[in-house]
């Protein structure tokens, strides 16, 4: 089982390199993945726009080759090259440092991360703790099964800008009622979320979390429901009752356990989300996260924190999968 | 367990009309084709009114009908998002059942052929653009070649595994992100939109049909088929996938939302297709610019809303005709199995 | 019951608590607090960086240069300094002569001295460093002539002559040696050996030692090392949230007197709030969050007009900047000039106008603003809407309508256009619609082609374009078109993207840079804005107003044409009678 586990966790490890490294490579080795230093309201000084490009192109480093060789045709170039620049840092666990202001990559996920974890990572728990009550609700009642599953879809299909615009026209614009927020954190002068401060942290997150919750208890309640009325069906379940167990206890001793991978297995799906973030949400209520800073990157041609935000979130994801396979493998065992 | 009502007769007649409407207002959009009806015109003496008499659904910032812009982007629902769905489903079905069927070591491939085309393909990279055709030309004969020389010698082609990498690439780079990236390349068109959701889409599909292929595979029935000699092609294409189905084909509906949904979300970042270009996706978009218009927001969640019940409710209908829940649950169950 | 009891506490709790604790500013009325809404981050405060227009104007909060710009009067006035330059010429070489104010002072008490401009200046030419971009604007100082009697003295020695020179020298923000070089590394070594291009200069240690204290990012971000001379310091910087100064207990031009606009600084604390949606921008505004909202939207601004005109002032004084609608002039299709005319006909300026602007905003013949009255060509007239005069022009050019379109005998595809421009900008995209639409109605097809900003700047260097949408930054001091218009700024050379020119116009350009006396040059300027009106390399389509919304607690608001448009540092608190 442990032996299983590393393997698995190195061939994680690898799969995460792996993908930094062509999104390292293709996006330096295409043109239009180059940082400008004059954008087109910049006229620049006249005769000097060609050195100040290169001179900046310089201070970058991009004037290395790429690789340590390239291809049609073959070419060596050996090891003074970016790939082999950014490995090497990378190894020693620097992501390089930003194109726009040089500061540290890992500095500005840090500082994303401590806006986007809260964020996201209490709107999982909740559609998490949301989603299984009412699952095992639906799954008990037919009649909230007929109430709720439109109103699921219809969830399900709601683009989410439309979500947090409707919650912000309604509940923080003065026309409505003004109960929340309309943007940011209200941390002044405090670097990122303070846990001290967490009462006002929630008043401030209410509405964006609110949002995600949402949009994604559908895609985690429908399929629980959807097993745990398939296992309601099932032999061992007439026989619970028919011992005498209540229909509580079928549902949370019998049940359950038995529909847990499904659940375990989408909710390891959201789980990269969290990381990432949500671009739209943050955008909408002007929320300094990761998903802001990936869209921000990609904009401005700031390769090294692109690079670094697309490694973190692979990580993430294939450690989520990962966590899921050896939990669900310890529920059941069957499923190892 | 209780059975469902008996009205489904009734929604389901719904659905089809509403659908058919739809299907009725993409080809009116595009028998009228480039030549813009007159009812999307823009008129900048008519911007953002409430509805009325004459505009029912009221006019967008641009002075344009709504109900005429909501009419005439179902052109670019039925030409971009269902045929992107329809591609991720298909793509997601067949790699996925081909994963599942074959697993890391069905599917055997000749070691002279690996040998050629390997060969060939680093020859194609070490050397000039110029002479890339040759090399896949040589290499594809080569290929064929070596299939009917006597060395015999195969290597199991790790099927399952390349498709999981393959499903864990895609889904390891946020999606917005690899869009945005992605309309840096590119100006976003009609088939590189298409290309972006379906190339994005797919790896839910393809992991619910590989864990269903597998577990059907170990099913008496299909043990026999093989036992009497079908070939592989017949036991997936003619008994696996008709089982496969249903569950399937409520995938369809969800890949589409997902599909709708980005489309709509690249429009709201302003990276979607041209202004000239309708769709649902951008009417809900242009409700950010003016945000006391909520008869955009209300006129484009209607039809939205409308459409996905519809197609909710006869995929799940559908489904409930053959072998139900059965297969969703074990298909659900078996997601868990293994990435 | 109990848990709706619970959760109702709770929520009443949290909203209880959010009522107190929201409008807990610290206002005194001799030193405001001012909040400003920005679309977006500065990215990097770096005083050589710079890389947007926020980035200068919190700068300017920080550090002070030589000059600065009054908006209202729209005149350079001193800063750092006593008086405007001497100009002097001597043979081939320009010699401007300041003298720093006697006052001015660092924070740690040092005056600011003539040794703190050449360092300043050794730094924007120092290799290595994230200064490219201002290193071009000062390339024309060769050296600096200190005074041996008087250290606040200097001289700069200026290659050749343009009237541009005297303000263009004042324009880099001073910086303190004392923080930024306390070791020293660059004084052993001379401006003009930093400024040599191409030298092994970036290679000394002297110079790499510099270059890594210098590109420390957590320099850039700290209190105690980024403060300059400027009345203000930064207090806190939350990336992509806020960034908040607060004004120094005392600034050294606190005791001046008479104090000139530029040397007041009332509001005590200054915060620049990061909302990127305008939507949530305009809510939080209207809820009191915002006193400030530069650059609104056109629609949120009539909106707010009719909502809330009783709580803010409006303003919407005319900009520099303009619209134009480009045209690639070395396309095939576009190379005649009466195809460009005719395509300029095709424009209804006037709808464009009122859908876009809501009725301000301001046309003209040129990219010159007509508020410049000395130099706008007013007797050309304003290019019509005429759709008809524009398909006459077109068959004058050798087009022919056919039913698949345009055809010139010379060229193999029926005329089709291809008009790219910003994507997600909604005013380029009502432009680019109306566009379409009209030349729909004379049978040409226009395809729409809203692209990433990232590679429209690429499709535009490389001319894979034929009718672009762009906005052009001006300024009412600089007649500097070369880079522009230039053809040495075609390509990835400069910013001409319409690849406009030939000899003669470049021969113009440089004239009117030349030129002093404002006579000869308005006549200069009159002749380029006749020859851009019928060879029309851009179509201008209007001039932008800033449209600002002040929270009418505030007064003295100075709004203006020049960025950013209006004068925080005068911001005072109204009277309550007047609120």
């Amino acid at each position: 089982m442990v032996r299983r586990l590393a393997l698995r966790l190195a061939g994680a490890l690898a799969t995460a390199w792996l993908i930094a490294s062509t999104c390292f490579l293709l996006s330096r080795a295409l043109g239009a993945g180059a940082p400008q230093l004059l954008n087109d309201e910049q006229t620049g000084a006249f005769d000097h726009y060609t050195a100040a490009e290169t001179q900046f192109r310089q201070r970058l480093g991009l004037q290395q080759p790429l690789f340590y060789f390239r291809l049609l045709p073959w070419r060596w170039h050996g090891t003074p090259n970016q790939y082999h620049s950014w490995l090497t840092e990378a190894l020693h666990g620097r992501l390089g440092a930003s194109f726009r202001d040089g500061a540290a990559v890992e500095t500005s996920l840090r500082t994303a991360l401590r806006v986007t974890l809260p964020l996201t990572g209490s709107a999982l728990l909740l559609t998490a703790g949301l989603a299984l009550p009412l699952a095992l609700g639906m799954a008990r009642r037919p009649q909230w099964y007929r109430r709720f599953v439109p109103v699921a879809y219809l969830l399900d299909s709601l683009p989410l800008f439309v979500v947090g615009m409707l919650l912000l026209t309604l509940l923080a614009s003065p026309d409505f009622w003004p109960l929340f927020p309309a943007y940011g954190l209200g941390t002044e002068g405090a670097e990122g979320i303070f846990w001290g401060n967490w009462l006002n942290t929630a008043y401030y997150l209410a509405l964006p979390v609110a949002a995600l919750v949402l949009v994604s208890v559908p895609a985690l309640a429908l399929p629980l429901t959807e097993a745990l009325r398939a296992q309601q069906r099932q032999a061992y379940v007439a026989t619970a009752r028919a011992k005498g167990a209540s229909a509580r206890r079928v549902a949370w001793h019998h049940l359950l356990p038995n529909a847990l991978p499904v659940f375990i297995t989408r909710l390891s799906d959201l789980v990269p989300g969290v990381v990432a973030g949500s671009v739209v949400i943050e955008v909408v209520f002007a929320l300094p996260g990761m998903g802001r800073l990936l869209a921000e990157a990609a904009a401005a041609r700031d390769l090294p924190v692109l690079i670094g935000g697309v490694l973190l979130i692979a990580l993430s994801r294939l450690l989520a999968w990962l966590v899921a396979d050896t939990i669900n493998a310890l529920i059941d065992p069957r499923l190892a | 367990m209780a059975a469902l009502p008996s009205r489904p007769l009734l929604l389901r007649g719904l659905a089809w009309a509403w659908l058919g409407g739809l299907v009725l207002a993409a080809l009116w959009a595009w028998q009228t084709g480039s030549a813009q009806p007159a009812a999307t015109q823009l008129d900048l003496s008519q911007l953002s009114l409430p509805p009325s008499a004459r505009h029912w659904l009221g006019t967008d910032p641009f002075g344009r009908d709504v109900l005429a812009v909501l009419l005439a982007g179902t052109r670019n629902l039925l030409a971009v998002s269902l045929p992107a769905a329809l591609v991720a489903t298909a793509l997601g079905a067949s790699l996925g059942a081909a994963a599942g069927y074959w697993g890391n070591r069905g599917l055997r491939v000749r070691r002279a052929a690996v040998v050629v085309i390997m060969f060939s393909v680093v020859g194609a990279l070490v050397t000039g653009p110029q002479l890339l055709p040759r090399w896949l030309l040589a290499g594809a004969l080569g290929a064929t070649a070596a299939h009917y020389l006597p060395l015999r010698a195969t290597w199991p082609l790790p099927l399952d595994r390349l498709v999981l990498a393959a499903g864990a690439f895609t889904a390891s780079v946020p999606r917005l992100v690899l869009a945005l990236l992605l309309a840096a390349l590119h100006a976003p068109s009609k088939p590189w939109l298409l290309a972006v959701l379906a190339g994005t889409c797919w790896p839910p599909t393809a992991r619910l049909s590989r864990t269903l292929v597998a577990q059907l595979r170990r099913q008496p029935y299909i043990e026999a088929g093989r036992a009497a000699g079908f070939s592989d092609w017949r036991i997936l294409w003619r008994h696996l996938l008709p089982n496969a189905k249903p569950a399937l084909r409520a995938s369809l509906p969800l890949n589409l939302t997902v599909c709708f949904g980005l489309q709509t979300t690249l429009s709201f970042l302003g990276i979607g297709l041209p202004p000239d270009e309708l769709d649902w996706g951008r009417t809900l978009a242009d409700a950010r610019l003016e945000p006391s218009a909520w008869w955009l927001t209300v006129g484009g969640l209607f039809f939205l809303t409308c459409t996905m019940a519809a197609l909710h409710l006869l995929s799940a209908t559908d489904s409930r005709n053959g072998t139900p829940h059965s297969t969703l649950k074990t298909a659900d169950q078996r997601v868990t199995n293994k990435d | 019951m109990l848990r709706f009891a619970v959760v109702w506490g709770l929520i009443s709790g949290i909203l209880g608590l959010a009522a107190c604790s929201s409008p807990a500013t610290s206002d005194s009325a001799a030193a405001p607090t001012v909040r400003v809404c920005w679309p977006r981050d500065p990215e990097s405060l770096n005083p050589v960086a710079l890389p947007n227009a926020y980035a200068v104007q919190a700068n300017n909060l920080l550090y002070q240069s030589l000059l600065t710009v009054d908006g209202v009067t729209r005149r350079h006035v001193p800063w750092l300094v006593t008086a405007l330059p001497k100009v002097e010429q001597r043979d081939s070489l320009t010699y401007l002569h300041y003298r720093l104010h006697p006052r001015a002072r660092w924070d740690n008490g040092q005056p600011v001295v003539a040794r703190d401009v050449v360092f300043t200046l050794k730094v924007l030419n120092c290799p290595g460093l994230p200064n490219e971009s201002l290193r071009g604007l000062v390339s024309f100082i060769r050296e600096v002539q200190l005074d041996a009697a008087d250290p606040r003295r200097f001289t700069f020695v200026c290659r050749g002559y343009a009237p541009d020179y005297s303000f263009n020298s004042g324009d880099f923000p001073i910086l303190p040696e004392y923080l930024l070089d306390a070791p020293g590394h660059l004084s052993a070594l001379s401006l003009r050996q930093l400024a040599q291009p191409d030298s092994a200069v970036g290679k000394l240690p002297a110079v790499r030692a510099f270059q890594t204290a210098f590109n420390q990012a957590a320099r850039w971000r700290d209190a105690r090392t980024l403060r300059g001379s400027g009345a203000y310091e930064l207090a806190s910087w939350q990336v992509g949230q806020q960034v908040t100064f607060v004004r120094k207990s005392h600034w050294w031009a606190d005791d001046i007197s008479p104090k000139t606009p530029a040397w007041t600084a009332q509001p005590g604390r200054i915060e620049f709030h990061v909302v990127p949606n305008p939507a949530t921008a305009l809510l939080a505004l209207r809820r009191g969050k915002l006193d400030v909202y530069p650059h609104m939207p056109g629609a949120d601004f009539a909106r707010l007009q009719t909502t809330d005109s009783a709580s803010f002032r409006f303003y919407s004084p005319a900009s520099y900047r303009v619209a134009v609608l480009e045209m690639n002039v070395q396309q095939p299709a576009l190379r005649d000039a009466r195809t460009r005319q005719a395509l300029a006909l095709l424009v209804d300026y006037n709808r464009l106008l009122r859908a876009t602007q809501y009725g301000q905003g301001q046309r003209s013949t040129s990219l010159i603003s007509p508020h410049e009255r000395w130099a706008y060509h007013d007797s050309l007239p304003l290019r019509p809407y005429a759709p008809s005069q524009a398909a006459e022009l077109l068959r004058q050019a050798g087009w022919q309508r056919t039913a698949d379109g345009w055809r010139h005998p010379q060229q193999q595809n029926p005329l089709a256009l291809k008009l790219v421009y910003g994507a997600g900008d909604r005013t380029y995209e009502t432009i680019a619609l109306l566009f379409q639409q009209s030349a729909r109605q004379v049978g040409l097809t226009v395809t729409l082609q809203p692209t990433e900003a990232g590679r429209l700047s690429e499709l535009r260097r490389n001319g894979e374009f034929d009718l672009s949408l762009r906005t052009l930054y001006g300024n009412p001091f600089s007649y500097d078109l070369r880079p522009l218009l230039h053809t040495r700024s075609i390509g990835s050379q400069g910013a001409n993207r319409s690849r406009f020119g030939n000899a003669a116009s470049d021969q113009l350009l440089e004239t009117i840079y030349a030129t002093e006396d404002s006579v000869g040059k308005a006549r200069l300027l009159r002749r380029l804005q006749t020859l851009l009106y019928q060879e029309v390399p851009f179509t201008p389509l209007f001039f932008e107003p800033n449209r600002l919304a002040v929270s009418r607690r505030f007064e003295n608001v100075r709004p203006s044409g020049l960025e950013p448009g209006y004068d925080i540092s005068s911001f005072r608190l109204a009277p309550p009678a007047r609120q």
